[in-house]
């Protein structure tokens, strides 16, 4: 017989060069953004005195521990392959449903708090339900969340922002959670950061390590490959989608306390932030990436550059501009070394 | 008792796949399943998989009846599954990949993946010894690599029952050595193996019996040692082997006016290959034979200024090629059709007929709109020349098998009216009948006066169909010597494409 096939498959040429290294750092995300986030703080602290100021300080972790916990969420829903457009408007959702209940219903705050984000997780299964079963996209089913919880918000409140100053005040065990301080020697360290650090270690080991959280990278990362193992793929994007709208709710009380009350506005624009922090952190809109510490460190980054534009007095038409001038930076990164991989294996 | 027993099995989507198909296969056999492409072959896989659900008949394990409703039943049934695609997350490690079945089957807050890495070590090294690291992602791995992760993934599962479809295709010579080697040493164990390949050799030296399956039915049980490549050829096709590629062309003109496209120092500018000379005339077809990796796609690529070039020219029929760019060559009539044809030009969701339609649109529009008659007409008209195999032109591409999405593409081609039409890997991935169908269409252009570049990996498909063969070696350099047909030769093809000539001085015949 003929050989009927002659092929040799092409050896890997590893070949270094200067992009390469450059390529090679970009995708060990955390570190590069450490080393990011280490050198504003030098340069901002040498040339700005009023950076390394606690109030400075504490206004930068306050912001990254409410907007931290939304990126988790997102993380999560990112890895399984999916979008959350209306995070910020569950949010609002889950605060407007607690704080009425606070206020005129009389609700014990903790059990207001837990029916708010169990409205939260309702919207997650209805996402998740609609995803899987009728095959709509994330992002058209979210979008219009977007919309219907801002709706039901302002039918509840009839457009009125709910102030929760007394509420918060004979509650002091609740109000700690998000206004209370700890003091460490002269400083006051406030809780709001410490819940979030608590919140963020405990997912981070869960998403890094448990068996769970792999199948959710697996389904968003190749989901015939998740089916052959035998992975439930819509039970996990189902997961995927309540864990995101959870967090979100939970990011909402903590919101609400801090700013005792429950405003029609809260969360506006918290979806952009938190998707291009997860971007910037190594997450992928094809899902199958992303950690929560690259998240995080992702977000951290975002703040601290509009802090920096702040304290240096720039104009905040330019902040906008600027920050999604960085956003897109990162996806075109993210987009050449893919397309190198690719042209690698070729 | 066998291992594994199927009866009466019946499948059907909108046509029937599989009827009454029974088989047998024991513990520590090796049963290789052998037919064209849409002969039911990846389907009896997937029910045996739990991927797909049979719509009549019964499947039995040590005698007794199963029910395999889900991909969890079969693996519980100790069924493992080596998929036709590479289908892995590339976003995770290897190590995830390969164990991936038993990550699944936890619920572990927090995964020891230490010893998950160990166990995919002790996996992967009779394979492939420790070339491949377990924690690099498998997106840095080459797609041989990837392949072996994928075979490996379903060697995790212990399984008793193991289904490989295609498992050797991307795989180089020395995985699919290991693989064999692997392959016995299941079989020592008891382990039964149900085994699809395209390559006969590999069902000859590696399998104990061979079904042939045609249209959905069980054509015939052999004993591999007893089969004949005749024999089995004539039941997956219903014709004999010396059919499949049509008469050479007799009396072609190799004079300087016949010259259809000439190539003149082609140089590539990564280095990727150097001097490629050749001419091309009217009514024959060119081979181009070159190993993986000799940059036979890269200089077709080239021609077509797909890729940038350090010295060259390209001239078709009098015409200078060098400062046009793809699109403006294309309109010329020179027409490059890559090998992948998923890529190059089919809308995967629309029909038969729209895709054929999109590139006639002229000539089916009556002012403004498209006419409906007329654009039935023509899709029908060439649905049927072409001899495609589907349920009538109204079937979406995607739901074709390969074969037939490569003759929806030659029709799409076609209507672009081309003088030259480069064809990379015409028929990789396609059955023995639909290469038959292709090959006819490739003389019948040539015929028409359309000249024919073909590259192929396979040397049946060069020396069957070629009337002359240019060869590049392994170096990227151009072989001096030109084969005519009444040299042609796999042996010699193979002697000259690896680069053995450079060594013994370049003296050899035949």
């Amino acid at each position: 017989m003929d050989n009927s096939k002659v092929e040799v498959i092409e050896g890997k040429q590893k070949s270094k060069n200067a992009l390469d290294f450059l390529f090679g750092i970009l995708k060990q995300r955390e570190a590069f953004l450490i080393i990011l986030v280490a050198m504003i703080f030098i340069i901002m602290g040498l040339t700005n005195k009023n950076f390394l100021k606690w109030t400075n300080i504490s206004t930068i972790i306050t912001s990254l521990a409410i907007d931290g916990i939304v990126v988790i969420g997102m993380t999560i829903i990112l890895i399984s392959g999916g979008i959350d457009l209306a995070v910020g408007s569950t949010l609002c959702l889950c605060i407007t449903v607690a704080g009425w209940l606070m206020k005129y219903a009389g609700a014990n705050p903790w059990l207001a708090s837990i029916v708010g984000i169990g409205v939260a997780a309702l919207y997650g299964v209805i996402l998740g339900v609609l995803v899987t079963k009728l095959h709509l996209t994330h992002f058209i089913v979210s979008l219009c969340f977007m919309g219907i919880s801002r709706g039901l918000v302002q039918i509840i409140t009839q457009g009125q922002n709910i102030s929760l100053v007394s509420v918060l005040g004979s509650n002091k065990a609740f109000a700690f959670l998000g206004q209370g301080n700890i003091n460490i020697g002269s400083i006051q360290f406030p809780m709001a950061p410490v819940t979030f650090i608590i919140i963020a270690i405990i997912t981070e080991i869960y998403v890094r390590n448990s068996a769970g959280m792999r199948k959710v990278y697996y389904t968003g990362s190749n989901e015939n490959a998740a089916r052959y193992s035998g992975i439930k793929i819509d039970k996990v994007k189902i997961f995927a989608c309540v864990a995101c709208a959870v967090l979100s709710g939970i990011a909402g009380i903590i919101h609400m306390i801090r700013f005792m009350g429950a405003a029609t506005s809260a969360g506006t624009g918290k979806e952009m932030t938190a998707l291009s922090a997860a971007v910037i952190g190594g997450a992928s809109m094809n899902g199958g990436r992303g950690t929560i510490i690259g998240s995080i460190l992702g977000l951290l980054f975002i703040i601290l550059i509009q802090d920096a534009m702040t304290l240096s007095n720039v104009q905040p038409y330019y902040q906008e501009f600027v920050k999604y001038m960085i956003v897109l930076l990162a996806v075109s990164l993210d987009g050449i070394s893919l397309y190198r991989a690719n042209a690698k294996k070729k | 008792m066998a291992l594994l027993e199927i009866k009466h099995l019946s499948k059907s989507y909108a046509q029937k796949v599989l009827s009454d198909v029974n088989f047998t296969l024991e513990a520590g056999e090796v049963h290789a399943l052998l037919g064209e492409n849409g002969a039911g072959k990846s389907t009896m896989l997937n029910i045996l998989g739990g991927i797909a659900k049979a719509d009549g008949g019964e499947i039995l394990i040590d005698g007794k009846k199963v029910i395999i409703n889900s991909v969890q039943d079969a693996k519980n049934l100790g069924i493992g599954f080596v998929h036709q695609e590479i289908e892995l997350c590339q976003d995770v490690t290897v190590t995830e990949n390969i164990m991936m079945s038993n990550i699944t089957d936890s619920s572990a807050i927090i995964l020891d993946f230490k010893k998950l890495i160990e166990d995919s070590k002790k996996i992967l090294e009779p394979l492939v010894g420790d070339t491949i690291n377990p924690e690099d992602k498998v997106e840095d791995l080459s797609i041989s690599e990837q392949q072996v992760v994928e075979i490996a993934k379903a060697l995790s599962l212990k399984c008793r029952i193991l289904l490989l479809d295609e498992p050797t295709a991307a795989l180089s010579e020395k995985e699919t050595e290991a693989l064999f080697k692997i392959m016995e040493q299941l079989k020592k164990e008891g382990i039964g193996i149900i085994f699809i390949s395209h390559r006969m050799e590999e069902i000859f030296n590696h399998s104990d019996r061979v079904t042939v399956l045609r249209d959905g039915f069980i054509i015939s049980t052999r004993k591999s040692k007893d089969a004949t490549m005749q024999e089995l050829i004539k039941d997956m096709a219903g014709r004999e082997i010396s059919d499949i590629y049509p008469p050479k062309a007799t009396n072609i003109d190799y004079s300087e006016k016949n010259v259809m496209l000439k190539v003149e120092n082609l140089t590539d500018a990564k280095d990727r290959f150097r001097n490629i000379n050749f001419e091309l005339y009217k009514g024959e077809i060119l081979g181009v034979a070159g190993l993986v990796g000799a940059g036979r796609t890269e200089i077709m690529q080239n021609i077509v200024n797909l890729r940038k070039r350090r010295t060259g020219s390209v001239t078709l029929m009098g015409e200078n090629l060098d400062k046009y760019d793809t699109e403006k060559i294309y309109k010329s009539g020179l027409i490059l059709l890559s090998e992948d044809r998923k890529k190059s030009g089919l809308y995967l969701e629309y029909s038969i007929g729209s895709n054929i339609i999109s590139t006639y649109l002229e000539e089916v529009m009556t002012g403004m709109f498209v006419n409906k008659k007329k654009a039935v007409k023509l899709a029908e008209g060439m649905y049927k020349e072409l001899g495609i195999r589907g349920n009538g032109y109204k079937q979406a591409v995607k739901s074709l098998s390969g074969g037939n999405q490569q003759k929806t593409l030659l029709a799409k081609l076609l209507a672009k009216k081309p003088k030259v039409v480069i064809l990379d890997e015409p028929t990789r991935g396609v059955d023995v009948g639909a290469k038959a169908d292709i090959g006819n269409h490739i003389r019948n252009l040539a015929n028409d006066g359309i000249g024919v570049v073909i590259i192929s990996s396979e040397m049946n498909e060069l020396l069957g169909l070629c009337d002359r063969i240019i060869m590049i070696d392994i170096d990227g350099e151009q072989v001096p010597k030109v084969l005519h047909s009444k040299e042609f030769n796999s042996d010699t093809v193979v002697y000259y494409i690896s680069g053995a000539y450079k060594m013994s001085g370049g003296n050899k015949n035949g």
